[in-house]
């Protein structure tokens, strides 16, 4: 087969294709940026290698941090190491923060991993500025996001609130309202700008423009500026004017004259009822109230279950952590060791397996020895034929 | 057979294991390999990006879990570089002519991999320990529990490795052993997801292979080190009793397949 000439007329159009797909490529991306470059903060090189990444992929190991920081939260300290938190909150939690660093690195829109990480660097880790820091750099990264409310009220809350939580520090934090004021501000600016934009789904409990006017008002008392206060409690939905606070602002609505805080008016009010004769009993509870006290939740239970019919009584013991705690305190070890042998040898049950039955005798597996041998039935059967026919291979297949 | 040849047949698979052991030791993909995972493990403090102290549950899990996907990596590459090779470069012929059968030459493969593994994992779990002693001031006793379990885990992927590689090619092979490699981890859940479809003919297949593959499942060790729990000494006998049977098929099967191969 003859080999095709390349003539001039080829390179050209050749050149031309090249040329074509290079000016589409540039002007796809020219004309449609905001699908191609999001809002990425990028200061190093790690960022810039980060964005070669297929988004896809990010978002997929981002994924699969967050979950493994949730798993980390909930499992709690690790009892050996001596960690400073509890299980079941991300508060003071010192393990996940690497994890959903990086989880930011990978997905930088996540707006809840700022939340939750400020929030722990602000008020339990001590950490207020690296917390502002972290913010900023999710409102830079998320300016066209319809949650970056979220990220001002984050910054509202640590600014707001975090005298509150700090401890006995060489240098404590103290609450500045005034700043909280301005992300506030921001906060209901862009709520309002991207109403539309927020779906029903991913309304926030917190993260809400009635809360928001709420914690202006509060401020905006903090700071002396009572009557600024009270306009932006108008801002207020009916469903979200409750408290002191409400109270405070309808008195002014009333047009009675109020002290300057709602604090100082709660003192007032509190001063008045000391000062009046006939007060009514604190309590109204019916006689014999404190009998409920006595009532072993275990014989509740077993009630119950009777009642029903669906469990015996025994049956019930087994679960019953206060009775096997109570045997086991009452007894010394080697009494309960002879106990046992004993036990075993007039043992009047013919069957096995006592889980299975309606027997009171746990004699049998409750030690927890070799309990193992009836969970990995399964296994120990087929190592067993994996031996037979690795020797029935060896001895019939094999060439002599 | 007698207990002269048993002896003669256990030396010769011991020598034939050592030196591949030498072999893998010198070989660069090795080399490679560890200088990619000390500094990988010892990067643990890299993770700590506000200062907060030593994480010990993220650089246990994150090292546990480093350590097994270089175990297998180990596992996939050396193990294809037993048999295959050795055939093609017909240096098989020097083996088999002084070895009793080509079961001692399989099991001595087997054994130079397993030492192998054992290096590695001795290396690496022993660094990851002491990192561990040294930072968090306790002795984490499941790191070496679960070094073991990983180790048994890698042992049977071997086994059925050099089982495969005894009857195909490269490519095959490696293919074969990522899917029964998956397929094993998730054996309940086909099982499950059959019983579910309420086929009757799904679930005694679903059965069938349950009995046939390797449970890798058995060798899960995250949960016990993320909640601290001790495995008991009965599962890990068991656990080692379960591995051994199974190794022992694979490689009888290989060996069987290598027996009956024209080479």
């Amino acid at each position: 087969m003859q080999a095709r000439k390349i003539t001039t007329l080829g390179i050209l159009l050749r050149l031309l294709l090249l040329a074509i797909a290079i000016s589409g490529q540039f002007s796809i991306k020219a004309r449609y940026w905001n699908q191609y470059y999001p809002e990425t903060v990028i200061i190093d090189y790690n960022d810039l290698l980060l964005q070669s990444l297929p988004a896809q992929l990010k978002s997929m190991g981002a994924g699969l941090l967050r979950l493994t920081a949730d798993e980390y939260m909930h499992i709690g300290p690790y009892k050996k190491a001596r960690q400073n938190f509890i299980a079941g909150s991300f508060g003071g939690n010192t393990e996940i923060m690497g994890l959903l660093k990086l989880a930011l690195y990978l997905e930088p829109s996540h707006i809840e991993t700022y939340e939750i990480m400020s929030q722990n660097l602000a008020m339990y880790l001590d950490r207020f500025e690296d917390a502002i820091r972290l913010i900023q750099q999710g409102i830079l990264a998320n300016r066209s996001s319809a949650d970056l409310h979220k990220l001002y009220a984050a910054a509202a809350y640590c600014y707001g609130f975090a005298e509150s939580y700090t401890y006995d520090s060489p240098r404590p934090i103290k609450n500045d309202r005034a700043i909280a004021l301005n992300y506030l501000d921001a906060a209901i600016k862009s709520y309002q700008a991207n109403f539309t934009r927020i779906g029903t789904d991913s309304y926030d409990v917190f993260a809400n423009l009635g809360n928001y006017y709420v914690l202006k008002s509060r401020f905006l008392i903090d700071i002396g500026k009572k009557y600024e206060a009270f306009a932006a409690w108008q801002n207020v939905p009916a469903e979200n004017r409750t408290g002191l606070i409400a109270t405070y602002f309808s008195l002014m609505e009333q047009g009675i004259e109020v002290p300057d805080s709602p604090e100082k008016l709660f003192e007032q009010i509190f001063a008045n009822q000391q000062a009046t004769k006939s007060r009514p009993a604190p309590y109204s509870l019916p006689d014999g109230w404190y009998q409920t006290l006595f009532i072993d939740p275990a014989e509740e239970l077993k009630a119950i279950s009777s009642r029903m019919n669906r469990v015996s009584a025994s049956k019930v013991e087994e679960f019953n952590p206060f009775v096997v705690a109570k045997t086991e305190s009452a007894q010394p070890a080697e009494q309960k060791h002879e106990d046992h042998d004993q036990h075993n040898e007039t043992s009047s049950c013919d069957h096995t397996d006592h889980a299975g039955q309606d027997c009171s005798q746990t004699h049998t597996n409750a030690a927890g020895g070799w309990t193992i041998f009836a969970e990995v039935r399964a296994a120990i059967m087929q190592a067993a034929l994996m031996i037979v026919c690795g020797l029935g291979i060896r001895r019939f297949f094999s060439r002599r | 057979m007698t207990l002269g040849s048993f002896k003669s047949s256990i030396l010769t698979s011991a020598s034939i294991a050592y030196y591949s052991f030498l072999e893998a030791l010198r070989n660069r993909l090795f080399l490679g390999i560890i200088l990619l995972a000390i500094p990988l493990s010892s990067a643990a403090w890299l993770l700590d990006t506000y200062n907060l102290g030593f994480q010990v549950r993220l650089v246990t899990d994150a090292g546990l879990t480093l350590i097994s996907l270089i175990g297998l990596l180990v596992v996939l590459f050396f193990s294809l570089d037993q048999i295959i090779p050795d055939i093609e470069r017909r240096t098989i012929y020097f083996v088999i002519t002084r070895a009793p059968s080509r079961h001692v030459y399989m099991s001595g493969r087997f054994g130079g991999i397993a030492l192998t593994l054992l290096f590695l994992n001795t290396l690496l779990g022993t660094l990851l320990f002491v990192i561990l002693r040294m930072q968090a001031g306790a002795w984490f006793f499941e790191v070496p529990v679960a070094m073991f379990i990983m180790f048994l885990k890698q042992l049977l992927l071997v086994s059925i490795v050099m089982m495969l590689a005894a009857c195909s090619t490269k490519i095959v092979t490696l293919s074969l052993s990522v899917l029964i490699y998956v397929v094993g981890h998730g054996l309940d859940i086909f099982r499950m997801l059959a019983e579910r479809k309420g086929s009757a003919l799904l679930a005694s297949l679903a059965d069938f292979f349950i009995f046939v593959l390797p449970d890798f499942s058995l060798y899960e060790t995250r949960v016990m080190v993320m909640h601290e729990l001790l495995a008991r000494g009965s599962a890990l006998a068991l656990l080692a009793v379960y591995t051994m049977a199974a190794v022992f098929f694979y490689l009888s099967l290989g060996g069987a397949a290598l027996d009956r191969r024209d080479l």
